[in-house]
């Protein structure tokens, strides 16, 4: 961890390849879009590396370099919402994952997902995400967001409760 | 929602202790919750990797001046004073046990070491019944998942070996490409230094090597 500190490339490389996955499912399902979370990610990497003199607890660099993730998330939809695209033009994630068995009615499934998880608020959308499918407890997601756990909470019930609709297709 | 299904959702209450209703619906978000993470992409694009080591290669020749800096100017070491005590106490049980005092045993986690005359090869195996791909990333292999797993009977368990060298070796399973998880019966643990923990793995080599516990 002190080669990564010290700007010791194959270190950071490491760092990269661990993180990149996790960092990059977030990104497009927050933002929706596989490109601009392709950026983020990309640019998460390099603001981190740029600025590891200013990460406090090395022990926990991969948490560190997800906040930035998360900032820059906030950031795009913030100039997003600026430029006044709205996300029905942006059009729905190409999935390059997918759900198995993909076909038609999967494939309906999936721009229902999309355009519900696109409803609700960024906050919402972000705390739902870490919690659901990056499987945070709200104590990690509290640490790393600086966000109280009952807050979370909160945001977590909140997004739950506006996806409640969605499971009609399940019954 | 019903707080009880609010509290298992949170994994404050186990699946086991919901009421007969509230386990029907739980079972319906799950199903929701387990489309939504296989909605969309599970990693990061082909590519991304090289384009952001390139980027920061960049970066790094213009970091060399703040490093030279770091290297030459004073630095005040601070240390709470017993971490002091205990790192020196570690120090000196790695330092100054006798080696007949390192017991061998029959290792009991997921990856146990299995010896041909000199080759020392080492059993992955890792029970992940929802798992589609199981890998294994280590110390010997630069991180890289490219070490696949195998289930061919389908009863959820993955197993595959692995010739490594003599050593003290650190891994991580990698299930479906992209989820990095710790082994759960590893014969000792250390800090990964991104949050999590790596499972480790202590091999002696030769004739009659055996996985050592901590």
């Amino acid at each position: 961890m002190h080669a990564v500190l010290a700007g010791d490339q194959d270190s950071y490389a490491v760092l990269v390849r661990r993180h990149k996955d996790s960092l990059y499912r977030y990104a497009e399902r927050m933002t929706g879009r596989t490109d601009e979370a392709a950026d983020i990610v990309q640019q998460a990497f390099i603001n981190g590396f740029r600025n590891l003199d200013r990460c406090r607890n090395p022990e926990k660099i991969g948490g560190w370099l997800f906040r930035i993730a998360v900032n820059l998330c906030k950031d795009q939809l913030k100039g997003r919402a600026r430029r006044e695209v709205s996300l029905e033009v942006a059009g729905p994630l190409q999935a390059s994952g997918g759900l198995p068995e993909d076909g038609a009615e999967r494939a309906e499934i999936r721009e229902k997902i999309y355009r519900a998880l696109q409803s609700l608020s960024s906050e919402h959308r972000e705390a739902f995400l870490l919690k659901h499918v990056e499987g945070w407890s709200y104590e990690e997601m509290a640490e790393k967001l600086e966000i109280s756990v009952s807050a979370l909470k909160m945001r977590v019930h909140r997004a739950r409760d506006q996806l409640q609709g969605m499971l009609e297709i399940y019954r | 929602m019903n707080k009880e299904l609010d509290q298992y959702l949170d994994g404050e209450l186990d699946g086991a202790d919901l009421q007969p209703d509230v386990k029907q619906e739980a079972e319906v978000w799950n199903a929701f919750l387990r489309d939504v993470r296989e909605s969309g992409a599970q990693g990061a694009p082909v590519g991304l990797e090289s384009l952001v080591l390139n980027s920061i290669q960049t970066e790094k020749r213009s970091q060399w001046p703040r490093i030279i800096d770091w290297w030459i100017a004073p630095h005040a070491i601070r240390i709470r004073p017993l971490i002091g005590l205990a790192a020196a106490a570690v120090l000196a049980v790695i330092f100054l046990l006798p080696k007949d005092a390192v017991v061998p045993v029959e290792p009991s986690g997921a990856a146990t070491t299995v010896v041909d005359n000199e080759v020392v090869y080492v059993q992955f195996k890792l029970e992940a019944p929802e798992a589609k791909s199981v890998a294994v990333a280590g110390d010997f292999n630069e991180w890289v998942p490219g070490v696949m797993l195998a289930d061919p009977d389908g009863d959820g368990v993955w197993a595959g070996r692995l010739k490594l060298s003599p050593g003290v070796h650190r891994y991580m399973y990698v299930i479906d490409g992209s989820h990095w998880v710790t082994d759960p019966y590893a014969e000792r643990y250390t800090e990964d230094g991104f949050g999590r923990q790596n499972a480790v793995i202590a091999i002696t080599g030769g004739a009659g090597a055996r996985s050592l516990a901590p």
